[in-house]
């Protein structure tokens, strides 16, 4: 995709986020009797759309400023650090919550093994189908 | 791998910088290249060796283990 047309929808978003955020507080004063976990997320939204929207500006200053970030986005070794990145914490993840669910089925706390076993079984079951789905591509 | 990029860079008084910007990576990785951290993908060694009006061969050497 051409990276103004990214740029572009990474401005929608970022105008989204806040509108959403303004209105999902909005909601929980009037909708939803003020509920505290609502304002939260509602403000989250707002802070988030913001920062979104100074980068935006920030990196949309001037031509050079863009080409150094459609640059910074495709370079190679980042991508290659990311993945790398992503391989390292896979496997922590994976293989701390395997010696976890094994510490906690010995202590007999089964009620906190479960979560952290399923939640290890479907990240390696998503890791399998995404295999499964680039090897064909590949 | 070993290359001469950073040698190359010197005889064509090319800053890191400039050679980045051209071939469309970042410094940091022009950084990583020339000290030998990180081999380029196939495409961005193309796409120095065209910069250098060399092959592939000239500015990488390739060591067997």
């Amino acid at each position: 995709m051409d990276f103004r047309k990214k740029l572009k929808i990474r401005l929608i978003l970022a105008v989204s986020y806040m509108v959403l955020g303004v209105l999902v507080i909005i909601g929980a004063n009037v909708l939803w009797q003020n509920i505290l976990g609502l304002w939260g997320i509602g403000l989250g939204l707002i802070v988030g759309g913001f920062r979104n929207l100074r980068n935006y500006f920030l990196i949309t200053k001037n031509e050079e400023t863009i080409k150094k970030q459609e640059i910074a986005e495709s370079d190679e070794r980042i991508i290659a650090i990311a993945h790398k990145a992503a391989t390292i914490a896979f496997s922590i993840y994976t293989m701390g919550s395997a010696v976890a669910v094994i510490v906690l089925i010995v202590l007999n706390k089964f009620s906190i093994a479960a979560p952290i076993a399923c939640s290890a079984f479907f990240l390696v079951l998503t890791y399998r189908i995404s295999y499964f789905i680039i090897s064909r591509r590949h | 791998l070993k290359n001469k990029i950073k040698e190359l860079r010197k005889q064509n008084k090319v800053t890191q910088d400039e050679l980045a910007l051209a071939v469309g990576v970042t410094r940091q990785t022009i950084i990583s290249l020339e000290n030998e951290r990180y081999n380029a993908s196939l495409q961005l060694a193309y796409r120095i060796a065209r910069y250098f009006s060399l092959s592939i061969e000239d500015i990488f050497i390739f060591e067997e283990e």
